[in-house]
């Protein structure tokens, strides 16, 4: 196929593109020393004939007022899907949709460009020892607290013994003793202390380890016993 | 259209009584002359009423209207095997398409070898794939130029342009034998 033979082709396609009659390729003076091309326009020529002989499709009687009369009862009868999505309608775009998202893109890439905080080294332990301080500031008033508690009973347990009821054992005097109401609010005060975990279990073994044994057993009868009459 | 849109319920009349020949003789070229056609020109027309809201005039009308009966026609064909209601078609009497060669020709073996031809030629469109066969009836039939084919089936002016030329390829091996004679 040379040169000529391409261009023809090419003007060929054009004039069938555009429906035009292929009578006006047949001068062109290629086709008399190319019997290629020649052939090839006689079968596209007689093509166009052969499709060219199909007749125009009849188009049925009042096509279009029945095509409306269908449409308009089956529009009237209605579905009730189609009426639930008609109601549905068309989802509505903010004005300035692209422009926000857009926004909001630049704005996060700005926020990229930031750089990460630099964390100062042995935060973690600093911060739990700043903690750990804290803790034990509040210690000394806890203690006090329960100091003044084991220094009423013991004092109340003190004068108890001395009243000339003979020598008794320890656990029998603590058995004994009557808790005075104030006493008894004071055990209630520690023991709220305790729920609302401003006493710890931590914060009375470092009390407890101060208490001389006398206040000691005391503490633990207070514990261990609700009153004198279950002793 | 753009009327209809805007809520003028009479034009969707006049799209009706202008568009509803063109799609029916499209859906005939591309499907050939089986029942159902019709059903398929009302079903189009409701796919307007449907995509109302949502028509943008970026093209002709028509193109939009081409696309439409093209996805269509495509889902019935899929649906219903056309292939073999068609050649009962072809030994039926159903010659509502079929138009005599000329009504006072003398020679009434001369109709029967039109018909014949007719027939042929059907066959071989039919026999296309679905997207060479649409974009010969557009170019061949409704004359449409390359870049609105291109919009009714969603491709490239290239690509239609490659498609024609292959379809007219397919066609001229299938009807090789009738190509030598003269039907003219």
């Amino acid at each position: 196929m040379t040169g000529e033979c391409r261009s023809f082709r090419r003007e060929l396609e054009r004039v069938l593109a555009r429906a035009h009659s292929l009578v006006e390729l047949s001068w062109s003076e290629h086709l008399l020393g190319c019997a290629a091309c020649r052939a090839l326009l006689e079968e596209e020529e007689a093509l166009e004939t052969l499709l060219g002989s199909l007749p125009e499709p009849a188009l049925p009687a009042d096509l279009a007022e029945r095509v409306l009369a269908r449409l308009r009862r089956g529009l009237a009868e209605g579905d009730p899907l189609d009426s639930v999505l008609e109601a549905v309608g068309s989802p509505e775009v903010p004005r300035d949709l692209a422009s926000d998202l857009l926004g909001s893109l630049r704005l996060d890439r700005a926020l990229e460009l930031l750089p990460d905080p630099e964390v100062p080294p042995a935060l973690a332990e600093r911060t739990l020892l700043g903690l750990r301080r804290h803790r034990r500031s509040r210690r000394p008033q806890l203690v006090l607290a329960a100091a003044a508690a084991v220094l009423v009973l013991g004092w109340i347990g003190t004068r108890l013994v001395t009243r000339g009821e003979g020598p008794r054992r320890p656990l029998q005097q603590v058995a004994a003793l009557p808790v005075a109401p104030e006493d008894a609010e004071l055990l209630e005060y520690l023991d709220v202390l305790e729920d609302w975990e401003l006493l710890v279990s931590e914060d009375l073994d470092v009390m407890l380890s101060s208490l001389d044994p006398v206040d000691e057993m005391l503490l633990d009868w207070t514990e261990t016993s609700e009153g004198p009459e279950e002793g | 259209m753009l009327a209809y849109q805007a809520g003028d319920e009479g034009a969707f009349d006049a799209i009706v009584r202008r568009y509803s020949g063109q799609v029916f003789g499209l859906l005939t070229r591309f499907l050939g002359d089986r029942p159902g056609r019709e059903d398929l020109v009302q079903e189009v027309f409701l796919r307007v009423i449907r995509a109302r809201k949502r028509y943008r005039p970026e093209a002709r009308f028509s193109t939009w209207l081409y696309r439409i009966a093209f996805n269509l026609s495509a889902n019935f064909q899929a649906r219903s095997g056309r292939r073999e209601a068609l050649s009962l078609n072809y030994e039926s009497d159903d010659t509502s398409m079929v138009e005599p060669a000329d009504e006072d020709a003398p020679d009434p073996s001369r109709g029967l070898e039109r018909d014949d031809v007719v027939h042929a030629v059907r066959a071989a469109i039919d026999a296309l794939p679905k997207n060479q066969r649409m974009a010969l009836v557009l170019a061949k039939y409704e004359e449409l130029p390359y870049s609105e084919i291109a919009l009714v089936l969603e491709s490239s002016e290239k690509a239609i342009k490659s498609l024609v030329h292959r379809a007219r390829e397919n066609l001229r091996a299938a009807l090789g034998s009738y190509l030598e004679e003269d039907f003219a």
